[in-house]
């Protein structure tokens, strides 16, 4: 069949759209990287324990931003949600996660703090993930819930019970 | 416990890892466009651009006829019109005394908005919680407050009602009263799509009242129906005799299984409730996606 070339022009209008388009969402990805990538990597540390997970559930997080392309409105709240369902869905599967201990390891190794992350260590996961975010990153509640997937009332409760229970852990019950 | 922001800022010393070069390795891998090869795409785009330009040009001239009709599929709507009739909402104020007991005192005003909402089509929708949301304004019009709408549940079956609930029970307005909300208005914004069955439902019954520290807490029984369902949270809204919500309670509930009732009983109340004053209630359990494994229980 002949084409036409109307359609080819549209198609490669679309081409041209689409490559201009993922051109910019590199560079709005690479960009909430470079803003974010650290805090978030650190926050991961605190929530999983475990320098390999945080790695890789901001590797993974972002790389999938960019597959998804212009299908992400909002890249800063996608890959946050992402990374932390990355780094919860890969605690689930590591079975042998064993409460009470931070892993070793040289991140850990220079954190000056190790009593409190062995106490984050001793929350749930969502308590983990809500506390981390609430005190580390001063996400109110609603931040929180568009960052991690949970309604808003659901953290609410896990901040409030995950702060009870830090106050235990940390010796400063009143 | 009150230096827990700073213990949490040293997390700043620790050293991170560029992982950029890693990302771009991950995305590339089954991209039908690496990123390395956009500009390359684009390139090659734009001469075949010129090429097919050409083409029209020559088109035009009438040295060559091509046949002009040009089919285009249609597109799929972006913005499926909601199915969700709101019924009524009710905005609910208060003042906590010295705190809301999260913050750890201090004084200001909380409120809550609800939301009733019925599911009027024939399928299920779901109320997209990123999207939907609420604005206050004065009674002079100007903004008070604005925030997201979370919804209890979120996937509505048809026919079924539902609620969408929005505040700052959490984080009090500092330097108002009560007394500021007088007249104002709420103004909604809902997002929603109409979605499959889901494969597995929560029905809560036997909702009752118990006085707590606090205020009111609810139980209840919940049921799972359908599939066993790991995580979900439990949202009581408290109603009055002339239909207004006044308060709700929320708790977490673990591993139910289908067709097996489990009592619960809510841990959290975002508003001061009064014995009496709740004629009725509404109870729904929405569940959670954000199921990690329950380490060490809540």
């Amino acid at each position: 069949l002949p084409l036409s070339p109307f359609g080819a022009n549209r198609s490669l209008y679309d081409i041209v759209m689409i490559s201009v388009a993922r051109d910019s969402v590199v560079g709005e990805v690479e960009a909430v990287y470079r803003q974010e990538g650290g805090r978030m990597w650190r926050a991961l540390y605190a929530y999983a324990g475990d320098e390999e997970v945080a790695s890789d559930a901001v590797a993974d997080a972002f790389a999938q931003a960019l597959r998804r392309g212009s299908a992400i409105r909002d890249v800063r709240s996608w890959v946050w949600r992402a990374a932390f369902r990355i780094a919860g869905g890969e605690l689930k599967r590591r079975s042998t996660v064993v409460l009470g201990g931070m892993p070793e390891g040289a991140a850990f190794d220079a954190h000056p703090d190790a009593q409190l992350l062995d106490a984050v260590q001793r929350l749930t996961t969502q308590q983990r993930a809500v506390v981390v975010l609430h005190y580390y990153l001063d996400c109110s509640v609603r931040d929180i819930a568009r960052r991690t997937g949970l309604s808003a009332l659901a953290v609410r409760a896990h901040l409030s019970r995950g702060r009870k229970r830090l106050r235990v852990l940390l010796g400063d019950e009143r | 416990m009150s230096d827990l922001r700073t213990r949490f800022r040293s997390l700043d010393d620790l050293r991170t890892p560029d992982l950029w070069s890693e990302i771009e390795a991950r995305a590339t891998a089954d991209r039908p466009f690496g990123v390395g090869g956009l500009r390359w795409a684009l390139i090659a785009a734009l001469l075949l651009l010129i090429l097919a330009l050409a083409g029209a040009a020559m088109l035009g001239s009438g040295v060559v006829r091509w046949p002009l009709a040009v089919e285009t599929s249609p597109r799929p709507s972006m913005n499926p019109q909601s199915s969700l009739a709101q019924n009524r909402t009710d905005l609910v104020v208060w003042q906590p005394p010295g705190g809301n007991g999260l913050t750890g005192g201090g004084t200001g005003v909380s409120y809550a908005v609800f939301v009733a909402v019925r599911n009027t089509s024939n399928g299920w929708v779901h109320v997209d919680t990123f999207k939907s949301s609420y604005s206050i304004l004065s009674r002079g019009g100007p903004q008070m407050d604005r925030g997201a709408l979370g919804a209890v549940p979120e996937t509505i079956g048809p026919g079924q009602v539902g609620y969408l609930v929005g505040g700052n029970t959490y984080q009090t307005m500092k330097g108002i009263t009560p007394a500021d909300f007088a007249g104002a208005t709420v103004s909604v914004h809902i997002v929603s799509s109409a979605v499959a069955t889901p494969t597995a439902t929560v029905v809560i019954s036997g909702i009752g009242w118990t006085k707590g520290g606090t205020g009111l807490f609810a139980t209840g029984v919940a049921t799972a129906d359908g599939a066993a369902v790991p995580y979900v949270v439990v949202n009581v809204l408290c109603i009055g005799k002339d239909g207004k919500v006044l308060g709700e309670a929320v708790g977490p509930l673990h591993d139910l299984l289908p067709g097996k009732p489990k009592t619960f009983e809510t841990e959290y109340a975002t508003a001061r409730l009064k014995a009496g004053q709740c004629a009725s209630a509404f109870g729904a359990a929405q569940p959670e996606n954000f199921d990690m494994g329950n380490h060490g229980g809540l």
